[in-house]
């Protein structure tokens, strides 16, 4: 920062600038992490402002003109109006809040200027929430909030005194803030949180991310590349295998030579099929993705009443709204299932419907593969044979694609990952008659062995195929599995070839790089759980489950006022209690042993001195006199002679050893 | 005087007191300051707002907060409470002038004491800190625009500290009381000339007279009445020379002599010829309507006749 000073503490410092950067740096830490994604111009006009007042100070200068701080301001206005569109919403208005901030540090004469300009630094501090709630964030907004309550002590320093004062002001904020930290948990935990907001809530940024609702070449690769948490899966029986784990997201019916995609919704409404066998029962934290999918596997056996949500007749679960903040539900599912034992005409009229001309040999390869005949499902054995034998490559960067996708890809380049093999699949099967549809989702998983829970990243982002066959019904077949066995095994970092290994670290037992990774996720599962989850729901059952009672507003209410003046009570005692001056070791040693003695009945006399008590104890316990007589003489020459440590210690040693049991002798 | 110190409870008004006082907590008062005010408005925007967005961390950091304000307040209270008071001797001044009036303030406690003012209504102090174990001075000023003796009446011991967000106080009233003197006339006249005895040689009065013998110095004896050979000679203990009146006339500042005619006016005129009497090292005698002062000289002397001229007309 331009004029930042040397010597903070102590020195000879313009007080008049020290007053400043104890308004400016709390600002300026609050304000860092808004910065990312506050647009550029405002944190330099912030960065400009700042200096400028700094400047101002360090020379003394006047104030500036009024003209020009309303033509700052005006200019801000105007720019977070064309950049946001309003100053009222969450982004403008704190967009603007931040700028105003800077301009505001040009105006700080009166004790009224500066106590505002702290509490719009305590506003943006609990603003930036609205971005960003990570652990890191967190911890950071926690130190900046420790510095601001230290710019609220220097207020009431004065100014002459602030250079000797930062450090004891600073030491003092953090007292405060770790005093008052069981109170805010005790609110945290027992303020009764409502459901839903109080007046809606405002446009949410809506860049989708994750599973689309259309296939196009290159977009699962984008995903695989991103590496974002996708979601978190809790299994709480065993755990399942990892290629078992086909994470259901958009079913993909229609094709248009390039890509594949829904173009409109499937009727009827609900699917008609049932599970088989024992249903699976877990949990999933969704990561907000600002579209409706919801995953599961399999076939439901219950889905959860929130959110609201609708399942397709092709098992495609969506919510009734996008998904914009981190949503957990619990789902149990059978993973083994018949859907659809008869098929409707209209679907199986799309799931074979196929643009009409284009990609000539393809058609002609599933021709071959539908005269040898045997049925539906030789008809997918061969097709799968055909993917094994002949040479194809599993790659995340394959080379382009033209007109004819299925065709250069079937016959020329070979290299592709699982949109290219489930898409070109798919085709095949609906040239050979086979209904066929695309299933779009997430494949496996990493699982943490620390949290017992499965991760699933970007990077597990999925395509596979589903053909419909007699009396199975629609059945999964996964043509990427035949062509590279290793992704559906271990993921896709074994499935592809070396030069190509994505940068996470390969299961490697013993690796600590991954253990603190794993150990890094399990704690932010746990703080996105326990914190940022810590809504309506959890509340109450979290209190139901440690007394029914608790889980109603009047327990609520009732425990946090018992609790909260219980606990102001304990810090005004902590806080009020008299300390006592502290002994000395020599003292603290003889204080000890006077206890011994009195435990045996030879308390101490209020005006006995150490020779006195030492005659008396030794009188009534002869077999203790030599200890006793030890001791004295030990206390005496270390209190009262040249204090040596060896003394001391020597005292210490013998008080130590001087552990009388068992009652008086006679 | 208007007193606007800081409120108390109506039916416990503060006694007059004047021993030592330690403050407890049951003579302390805590509310929030309007900075407080603020801040409490700004929580609850905050809490309305996390419960809007349904954002936890933003719930825990107002919380924070609130547990902070809270916490301040007990610092605040802990700040003022067991300080021990006692009144300081309050300086004379002259009317038009502020007197000082201060208490001195000790920290029996382990921990330091920081911003505690004292205020009144008509006054403010500069905030004091106390190291634990010190004894500090806690100060106010105050206009004294009238001769007399007055009392300040009722004022506040007081702290924000350390977060401004709570004021925690007490109200006293000390048995104290400020004396104040007349205004001195601006200007210098002769000293009055009675039985026309010539000014110049009133001045004079008390060098030319016969050495009458020694007495103790007293603080205000003119240096050049100081027997210094016999100090030299001695074992240093100062004295100062006395010289009788040898028959000429003593100075009297007179209330009937002065050139003015209104009651104040007088009194001004009087305390400037007091003034310069003492500054000349003059024997003096002041006499007013219905009060006399011999004529003496030093210090006392010259605060016995000012308080005579502050106090005129006061009811006996």
């Amino acid at each position: 920062m331009p004029g930042s000073p040397g010597p903070l503490w102590g020195g000879t410092l313009n007080p008049l600038l020290l007053q400043r950067f104890w308004l400016v740096v709390p600002l300026g830490l609050v304000l860092l992490p808004h910065a990312w994604h506050l647009p550029a111009w405002i944190s330099l006009a912030w960065l400009g402002f700042a200096g400028l007042s700094l400047r101002g100070a360090a020379r003394r200068q006047p104030p500036l003109n009024h003209w020009l701080k309303w033509l700052a301001t005006l200019g801000g206005v105007g720019g977070v109006l064309l950049g946001y569109g309003s100053v009222l919403g969450p982004g403008g208005g704190v967009a603007l809040l931040a700028f105003l901030s800077g301009a505001k540090l040009l105006e700080l004469d009166t004790t009224r200027d500066r106590a505002g300009l702290l509490f719009v630094t305590l506003f943006l501090l609990v603003a930036h929430f609205l971005e960003d709630q990570a652990l890191f964030t967190a911890g950071w907004m926690a130190l900046a909030g420790t510095v601001l309550v230290a710019a609220f002590v220097a207020l009431e320093t004065p100014p002459g005194q602030l250079a000797a004062r930062s450090r004891p002001n600073l030491i003092l904020a953090g007292q405060l803030m770790l005093q008052a930290l069981p109170l805010a948990l005790l609110l945290f935990v027992l303020f009764p949180r409502i459901q839903g907001p109080l007046w809606g809530l405002p446009q949410q940024k809506t860049a989708a991310s994750g599973l689309a609702e259309q296939m196009s070449p290159g977009d699962i690769s984008r995903l695989i590349l991103s590496d974002e948490l996708a979601f978190r899966a809790e299994f709480p029986a065993a755990q399942p295998q990892s290629r078992d784990l086909y994470w259901r997201g958009p079913v993909l019916w229609d094709f248009d030579g390039r890509g594949w995609y829904r173009a409109r919704p499937v009727e009827p409404a609900s699917p008609q099929g049932q599970g088989l066998g024992e249903p699976l029962n877990y949990t999933i934290t969704l990561e907000p993705h600002h579209q409706r999918w919801l995953f599961l596997l399999g076939y439901p056996a219950r889905l959860p009443d929130q959110p609201v949500s609708s399942l397709g007749p092709d098992l495609q679960w969506q919510a009734r709204d996008p998904v914009h903040q981190r949503l957990r539900y619990q789902v149990s599912s059978h993973p083994a299932y018949r859907l659809d034992p008869v098929l409707e005409a209209t679907h199986r009229t799309r799931a074979l419907a196929l643009p009409p001309g284009g990609n000539r040999r393809a058609r002609e390869l599933a021709l071959d593969l539908a005269v040898a005949g045997g049925g539906d499902a030789a008809i997918v054995e061969r097709a799968l044979s055909h993917f094994r034998q002949e040479k194809f490559f599993y790659t995340l960067s394959p080379p382009p694609l033209g007109e004819s996708a299925v065709d250069e890809f079937l016959f020329d380049t070979r290299r592709g990952f699982c949109e290219h093999y489930a898409g070109a699949f798919v085709f095949l099967m609906r040239a050979a008659g086979v209904p066929a549809r695309v299933v779009t989702g997430y494949q496996g998983g990493e699982f943490n062995p620390y949290g017992r829970h499965w991760i699933v990243r970007g990077r597990d982002a999925h395509a596979w195929a589903e053909v419909w066959l007699p009396q199975l019904g629609w059945t999964r077949v996964d043509p990427t599995a035949a062509v590279a066995p290793e992704r559906v095994e271990q993921g896709v970092n074994a499935a592809l070839p070396a030069g190509e290994r994505l940068d996470i670290p390969l299961p490697v037992a013993g690796d600590w790089l991954r253990a603190l990774d794993l150990g890094w996720d399990l704690v932010n599962s746990r703080w996105n759980q326990w914190v940022l989850g810590y809504n309506h729901d959890r509340q109450r059952r979290f209190l139901a489950s440690l007394a029914p009672f608790l889980a109603t507003l009047q327990g609520m209410v009732g425990l946090l006022t018992a609790l909260l003046a219980l606990g102001l009570l304990v810090l005004a005692a902590l806080l009020f209690q008299r300390r006592r001056p502290a002994l000395d070791p020599a003292a603290r040693a003889y204080a000890r042993f006077c206890a011994r003695l009195a435990r045996l009945g030879l308390p101490r006399g209020g005006a006995e001195g150490p020779t006195d008590y030492a005659r008396r104890a030794a009188a009534a316990r002869p077999d203790l006199a030599e200890p006793i007589a030890t001791v004295t003489r030990l206390y005496l020459a270390a209190r009262y002679g040249a204090a040596e440590p060896a003394q001391v210690e020597a005292l210490t040693a013998a008080v130590q050893r001087f552990r009388p049991g068992g009652p008086p002798q006679p | 005087m208007a007193s606007r110190a800081l409120p108390y409870l109506p039916w416990r008004p503060p006694r007059v007191e004047s021993g030592p006082i330690t403050l407890t907590g049951r003579r302390l008062y805590i509310l929030p300051t309007p900075m407080g005010l603020v801040f409490g408005a700004l929580l609850l925007g905050l809490l309305v707002g996390s419960m809007n967005y349904g954002l936890s961390l933003a719930y825990l950091f107002t919380f924070w907060f609130a547990g902070l304000g809270l916490v301040a307040m007990l610092h605040t209270h802990r700040n003022l409470s067991g300080l021990r008071l006692a009144t300081l001797p309050v300086a004379p001044v002259f009317a038009g002038e502020r007197a000082e009036l201060a208490l001195s303030a000790g920290n029996p406690g382990p921990r330091p004491r920081r911003g505690l003012a004292l205020r009144h209504g008509d006054g403010q102090g500069m905030p004091v800190d106390l190291a634990p174990g010190e004894t500090g001075r806690l100060a106010f000023l105050l206009e004294q625009p009238r001769r007399g003796w007055h009392r300040p009446g009722r004022f506040a011991v007081y702290s924000v500290f350390p977060l401004g967000l709570f004021r925690c106080w007490t109200v006293l009233e000390m048995d104290w009381g400020i004396l104040v003197y007349p205004a001195p006339a601006p200007d210098s006249k002769p000293f009055p000339e009675a039985g026309g005895t010539g000014g110049e040689a009133d001045r004079r009065a008390g060098e030319g007279a016969e050495f009458a013998g020694l007495r103790g110095y007293q603080p205000g004896d003119p240096p050049r009445r100081i027997a210094w050979k016999t100090a030299a000679r001695g074992d240093g203990r100062l004295l100062t020379k006395q010289f009788a009146g040898g028959g000429r006339r003593e100075l009297w500042l007179d209330w009937q002599w002065t050139p003015e005619r209104d009651v104040e006016a007088r009194l001004s005129r009087l305390a400037r010829w007091v003034l310069d009497a003492h500054a000349a090292g003059l024997a003096f005698g002041l006499r007013l309507p219905g009060r006399e002062i011999a004529p003496g000289t030093g210090e006392s002397h010259r605060h016995r006749c000012l308080e005579a001229l502050a106090r005129y007309g006061e009811a006996p």
